[in-house]
């Protein structure tokens, strides 16, 4: 399967169909997880390597680290991108080993598995910023006043 | 003569349907307008003497015409709650696969203990006086006022939310779907006038079924076609006002990723929204890293911050995605 049927795909199983809010998206990770997420924006992150965004799989929950910037979008986009890589089921194919570069403050028992948004090279990146892009578009329309029913009559 | 206009209103609705609604996935309201159609069809005498006779001459194709219109009715049924943000028990349970199939059961166990004799266009009118007549009606026009009903209510939700012309095809719906629930209650009425012989209450009750008959699909094919249509006129103005806002980002766009490559892809080439947003991704993303530098005019910043709102809602009805369970912190 190509690179754009996979992000198809990804974005099909969640079941929302083609119009969502964000909010009902998170609840959805959430609920195909089964467990905790939480974004949290780092306005310290280093941006050195053109890093955007963080996924930190610790024990109990799923963290998104974000760094700061002054666009809605931008930031959405770095969320969306991380939560692209949780239904793609990366966690259990890729790892990096940047926390101690990146989260010197955090304890290693306390880690999982780290994926970063920086750039966008390699399958799984490239997969991810589609699915990102395929969510957004979902938001979007959502944004636009599209609804279930919309989706359905219209 | 009604049927007749009624066949055509479907077949038309069908037509406009494949054609507004080509590229959406969510096919099941096109489903339920073919099979409609195809019970409306049906319903036209000159159709119907002859697939009955076809079929023995015994009236089995009104057996087939209220399956079919009771399948389609389902379909729409399914449309309605798979569009419904609240779905409450009842509703499931009344528009579920188990319902139509006891109202199908119903409706073939009730047809067969009616006396039927040969083919005949006035089936109700000529036989409406056996009480397994009658009983058969008011599953059939039972079943439609679930469905109707559930579609006035979905409307009317819809209304409740709606902005622009977006309130029109609701608007359309639930007075078809008010007509219709009108037209079942006469039915229902005119069946037990009939088993009770009361011969002047179905011949005042005739008088304003035909013309119910006719509103109710008028309207509410009126408002099935209205909201592709009123959809894709707001898609067509939104995708024209992103295409011009991408062209004006072009230039620093292409900067942009001279300096940071971005994504090479084809999957947004023919959605200008999904340009526009990649567009603006790949130019913030050049705009934050240090590892280049990507500087941007004072009018630069005021189309990049245009083409944000854009994509945002924020210029058609107000709307903004925030990502709210947001915490700060510092490294």
């Amino acid at each position: 399967m190509d690179i754009e049927a996979t992000a198809e795909q990804a974005i099909a199983e969640l079941g929302l169909g083609d119009c969502f809010t964000l909010d009902a998206l998170l609840g959805a990770v959430k609920e195909r997880r089964q467990r905790a997420l939480r974004i949290v924006e780092l306005s310290d992150l280093k941006v050195s390597d053109g890093l955007c965004a963080i996924w930190l799989i610790t024990e109990r929950e799923d963290l998104i680290l974000h760094a700061h910037t002054d666009s809605v979008l931008h930031r959405q986009q770095f969320v969306l991108h991380e939560l692209a890589h949780m239904l793609l089921g990366h966690d259990e194919q890729h790892a990096c080993d940047l926390q101690d570069a990146l989260l010197p403050d955090i304890p290693p028992h306390t880690r999982g598995r780290i994926l970063t948004r920086g750039d966008l090279k390699g399958d799984s990146e490239i997969a991810a910023e589609l699915v990102a892009d395929g969510l957004a578009a979902a938001i979007r329309a959502s944004a636009f006043g599209e609804s279930r029913y919309s989706e359905i009559f219209g | 003569m009604i049927e007749g206009i009624v066949a055509v209103l479907m077949w038309s609705l069908v037509g406009w349907l494949l054609i507004f609604r080509r590229r959406r996935r969510e096919r099941i309201i096109t489903y339920a307008a073919v099979t409609i159609a195809i019970a409306m069809t049906l319903n036209i005498d000159l159709i119907y003497v002859r697939a009955d006779a076809v079929l023995g001459g015994t009236n089995i194709a009104t057996l087939i015409d209220d399956a079919a219109l009771m399948a389609g009715l389902f379909f729409l049924g399914r449309g309605i709650m798979k569009a419904a943000e609240y779905q409450p028990v009842p509703a499931r349970i009344a528009l579920s696969r188990t319902a139509l199939l006891v109202a199908v059961g119903g409706l073939v166990l009730t047809f067969f203990l009616i006396e039927r004799g040969r083919t005949t266009t006035l089936f109700m009118r000529e036989l409406g006086g056996q009480p397994a007549a009658a009983a058969y009606s008011m599953i059939d026009f039972g079943y439609c006022g679930i469905v109707v009903v559930s579609m006035a209510l979905l409307a009317v939700g819809q209304l409740r939310t709606s902005k622009g012309l977006n309130p029109l095809p609701a608007v359309l719906v639930f007075v078809g779907a008010a007509y219709g629930l009108a037209l079942c209650i006469v039915i229902y009425v005119m069946d037990i006038a009939h088993l009770v012989g009361d011969l002047k209450l179905i011949s005042e009750l005739s008088a304003v079924y035909e013309p119910l008959f006719l509103m109710t699909f008028i309207l509410l094919c009126a408002g099935l076609a209205a909201q592709p249509t009123v959809r894709l006129f707001q898609q067509r103005i939104r995708r024209v006002q992103a295409e011009r806002l991408r062209r004006q980002l072009e230039p620093l766009w292409l900067r942009a990723t001279f300096l940071r490559p971005g994504l090479r892809t084809n999957a947004t080439a023919e959605d200008p929204e999904a340009r526009l947003h990649r567009t603006i991704v790949e130019i913030r993303d050049a705009a934050i890293d240090p590892r280049v530098s990507l500087a941007l005019t004072s009018s630069e910043r005021v189309a990049l911050d245009r083409a944000e709102q854009h994509l945002l809602g924020n210029e058609t009805i107000g709307l903004q995605p925030k990502i709210t369970n947001v915490e700060e912190a510092d490294t």
